[in-house]
């Protein structure tokens, strides 16, 4: 019994009070999306054998804080991390991030990937990638291409699907994100903009009086089949030949590839003429504020984010077009990132202020209630709207 | 573990671990023959992992842990004042030197900035110094200075942490900071903070921002500086519940079908399992076995497997129910619908348990008590009502309170199938036709897009616990009068 007692003494020494390895002095850590890590590390690799530092690559969200505001200040957090753009707001107002106004090389941009990272009169994130939905035009349906108007893409939707060559028209989420475009160009948007700021965001342009009259126009696509009310994003129906057009982002592409459908990418036309503006979103590396190694994490923005040829690796893996000037110049406009990128260029940039995570729950529950039939477009529009003003006001 | 917890200043946690070590090698070293022995491991255990947190997830309810309010509220003010500074762009990037001081060994840093002196600091405190030009090389560097110790660069490196945090306030609203290791960055912020009087000064507007008792600075006009930090909120949570519009509209209406969704539950089911468990008691019939096993498969099947399974199936009008009845109903978009879709899906999980259970009680009735019945004179029915009924409820009573008190919780099977949805439209989308209690809260504090909200979930939570235990106690002595009865 007593060797036994030595021999716990032992292991419960060894394991209660053993130490956590402090991380090596050379090494920076940074999350990225789950999927993308080995384009990065890649991308690293030459900056880190040169200065003879561990670029420690981890597949983590990517989407939201994944966490982070709760780990950032409890010292577990990464020295840099990807996030979309539209999460700046809030990432500031948690504190867990630090501006790179002073690190962050303004020319390098277009204006509007910078508004994105921008917030309170400072630059928080290092652009990489820009990413936008875009229309695909399945080829084997619509043999003269992609549709130049609104009035031809109705129409050869809903001649194909009385003719029972296809289920639906659009194949698409009935959410905020994915009907953006739809909602742009009947004169609905979300906060009144001004030369890329916002001038209002406590109030909503959701039920818009533009918008008011145009509503109708939504419920009835939605009764020709051009939006399909289950909501369940079928993909199969447009690889299957099914439904002429979908909406779709860059991570759709590899999945249309394998599936070896014919499709054509291009911007989604307006009802008014013109082109209807989808939401684009930047992929942005922040500095977390509680970073270990914050002087090295600088340097590997400066001399490896910032570079156009950092922007156009990342880009490439994930058909995503680079947010950096020099890198999109060298993209073929007539390949699908490029497709993306003409159309992405005349998006609204999502809003990236914290008032937008009120907006999606009670918009995207307002497009819930039109899809299920609960209540008209107009609406559930005016419910969101009223809703949201009111909880915008009161925060 | 525990050293490092230590460092982390978890003194409970790195306290525990200590004194666990120490209690294990004590009762494990002495050779007397203790009942300790037994206990111990599970003992720490149980504290570790169910006692601690439970009071933890108390003493969080009292807070106002949330997205906003992570950090200490030094760190909240310094990243009020650092967010608000502005890089003086006009001046030139101004080199500095890191020294050692010699009787501490703490980390200066030594630069000149706007004046013929040279600012010497530690971070804290900033003194201006001037130095014999003897000791400064053509270039500008500092060769030597007394008391300290000229760092070369690549001793400089060692003390890359101290640099890296190293804030140095030169004079109003005006400090230097490392941006690497030989050059500063000279910045502006709008805010200087006044510890004496705790207050942030704005010195663009003039205002002042005071503490409030949310853990933010605010000003008398009530603007809002963010971020807040962590700080104790007494009830307020609690209360908020009551007051806070947002959270209680949709609460009564999830509060009735929680309880309305667990009754119905645990009734039909135990209904069905009865009637499944004397069906398949009946001597005559054959391959009771095999029906006997046909049976148990729902309960086999992983729920959250078949749960997604079923969520599919119930796809309107694509979905195969409504496609093989031939009939078009929204059953997970109606309310409705989706309530009784949702009590279909749970009472296929759970009847498979209720029956056996009930066919072990009916087995378990001595053959006598009925035999004895029957030549009584006891009609099938009668027997049934008067004897056996009595007699598996007995039995399974307890079983039937604590199915009760695991349906008020049954997260899985609502988050799964229907995600609380269909969501009421005056909800903020938190909160659905088919929300018990429990996904309520998580969608409360974790799931809606403003982010977590840890002390409420904590507050709710505890709520939750309360309603489920007193349930089950209540259930529980009821049981036991109905021994006394018997």
């Amino acid at each position: 019994m007593q060797r036994l007692g030595v021999f716990l003494l032992g292991v419960s020494l060894a394991i209660f009070g053993s130490m956590v390895p402090a991380q090596a002095a050379g090494s920076i850590t940074v999350w990225v999306n789950s999927g993308e890590e080995a384009a990065y590390k890649a991308a690293s690799a030459a900056w880190a054998a040169k200065n003879g530092v561990t670029v420690n690559v981890v597949a983590k969200c990517g989407l939201g804080d994944c966490g982070l505001s709760k780990l950032g200040p409890a010292g577990a957090g990464p020295d840099l991390f990807t996030a979309s753009h539209d999460n700046t707001g809030s990432l500031v107002k948690s504190g867990v991030v630090t501006s790179l106004s002073s690190v962050i090389n303004k020319s390098a941009y277009p204006s509007a990937v910078l508004s994105g990272v921008s917030f309170n009169y400072q630059q928080w994130g290092i652009p990489i990638a820009v990413s936008n939905i875009a229309l695909a035009t399945n080829l084997s349906l619509v043999p003269s291409g992609a549709p130049k108007t609104w009035k031809e893409l109705e129409s050869s939707a809903t001649s194909l699907i009385s003719s029972g060559k296809a289920n639906v028209g659009i194949v698409t989420h009935l959410d905020g994100y994915f009907l953006q475009p739809f909602f742009d160009s009947l004169g609905g948007y979300v906060f009144a903009n001004k030369n890329g700021s916002y001038t209002n965001t406590k109030q909503v342009g959701i039920y818009s009086k533009a918008l008011a009259k145009n509503a109708s126009l939504m419920d009835t696509w939605l009764d020709k089949k051009i939006f399909d009310k289950a909501n369940t994003y079928d993909g199969s129906n447009f690889s299957n030949g099914k439904a002429p057009y979908a909406i779709v982002g860059p991570w759709s592409i590899d999945g249309l590839d394998k599936a070896g459908v014919k499709y054509q990418i291009s911007g989604i036309p307006s009802v008014n003429g013109g082109t209807a503006r989808a939401f684009s979103g930047v992929t942005a590396v922040y500095l977390n504020r509680f970073a270990k190694n914050k002087f090295l994490a600088k340097q590997y923005l400066v001399e490896v984010v910032q570079t156009a040829a950092f922007s156009k690796a990342i880009t490439a893996a994930n058909n995503s077009y680079p947010a950096n000037i020099e890198a999109a110049s060298s993209i073929d406009p007539n390949s699908v990132a490029g497709k993306f990128g003409a159309y992405g260029a005349v998006c609204i940039p999502m809003p990236n202020v914290s008032e937008m995570n009120q907006v999606w729950t009670y918009w995207n529950n307002s497009f819930a209630d039109w899809a299920s039939g609960k209540a008209k477009f107009g609406a559930a529009m005016e419910s969101a709207s009223k809703n949201l003003n009111k909880a915008l006001s009161n925060s | 573990m525990g050293t490092k917890l230590f460092q982390d200043k978890a003194w409970f946690l790195s306290g525990f671990f200590f004194l666990s070590a120490g209690l294990i090698f004590y009762t494990y070293s002495i050779s007397k023959k203790t009942p300790a022995k037994y206990l111990l491991p599970g003992v720490l255990l149980l504290t570790l992992f169910h006692i601690y947190p439970a009071f933890y997830s108390g003493a969080v309810a009292f807070t106002n842990d949330s997205n906003g309010h992570q950090l200490s509220k030094d760190q909240a003010i310094a990243a009020i004042v650092q967010d608000a500074k502005v890089p003086m762009d006009t001046l030139e990037p101004v080199k500095y030197q890191t020294l050692l001081k010699v009787s501490t060994s703490e980390v200066f840093v030594v630069f000149k900035y706007e004046s013929q002196n040279y600012w010497l600091s530690n971070g804290v405190t900033a003194k201006s110094l001037s130095i014999n030009p003897g000791n400064i090389s053509p270039d500008g560097a500092i060769l030597e200075l007394e008391g300290y110790k000229v760092l070369s660069p690549t001793e400089v490196s060692t003390y890359i942490d101290e640099l890296q945090n190293m804030v140095i306030d030169l004079e109003s609203g005006i400090s230097a900071q490392p941006q690497d290791l030989t050059t500063l960055e000279i910045s502006e912020s709008a805010f200087t903070y006044e510890k004496s009087k705790d207050l942030l000064l704005n010195r663009l507007s003039g205002q002042t921002y005071a503490p409030n008792d949310n853990g933010q600075m605010q000003s008398q006009s009530g603007e809002v500086l963010y971020p807040g930090w962590k700080a104790n909120i007494g009830w307020k949570n609690f209360s908020s519940i009551i007051t806070d519009e947002e959270i209680r509209r949709p609460l009564l209406a999830v509060l009735i079908w929680t309880f309305v969704n667990a009754f119905l539950l645990v009734l039909i089911s135990f209904i069905m399992g009865l009637v499944l468990a004397l069906i398949f008691n009946f001597p005559a019939l054959r391959s009771k076995r095999l029906y006997r096993t046909i049976f148990i498969i729902p309960m086999a099947i992983p729920s959250v497997l078949s749960l997604l399974v079923w969520s599919g199936l119930f796809t309107a009008e694509t979905g195969v129910i409504d496609r093989l009845f031939h009939v078009s109903i929204p059953w997970l978009t109606h309310p409705w619908w989706a309530r009784v879709a949702v009590l279909i899906v749970e009472l296929w999980i759970t009847f498979p348990y209720m029956f056996l259970i009930t066919t072990g009680a009916i087995q378990a009735i001595p053959g006598e008590i009925l035999e004895a019945a029957a030549i009584d004179g006891a009609s099938p029915v009668k027997s049934f009502t008067q004897i056996k009924l009595p007699l598996v409820v007995r039995t399974v009573a307890p079983l039937l309170v604590a199915s009760v008190a695991m349906a008020l919780n049954n997260f899985g099977a609502i988050y799964l199938l229907t995600g609380g949805g269909p969501t009421f439209s005056n909800s903020n989308g938190n909160a659905g036709a088919t929300d018990i209690l429990i996904s309520y809260t998580y969608k409360l504090a974790f799931n809606s897009q403003e982010g977590n909200n840890y002390g409420l979930a904590s507050a709710l939570s505890i709520l939750n616990f309360l309603m489920v235990g007193l349930i089950s106690i209540y259930g529980l002595r009821r049981m036991k009068t109905m021994e006394g009865v018997n």
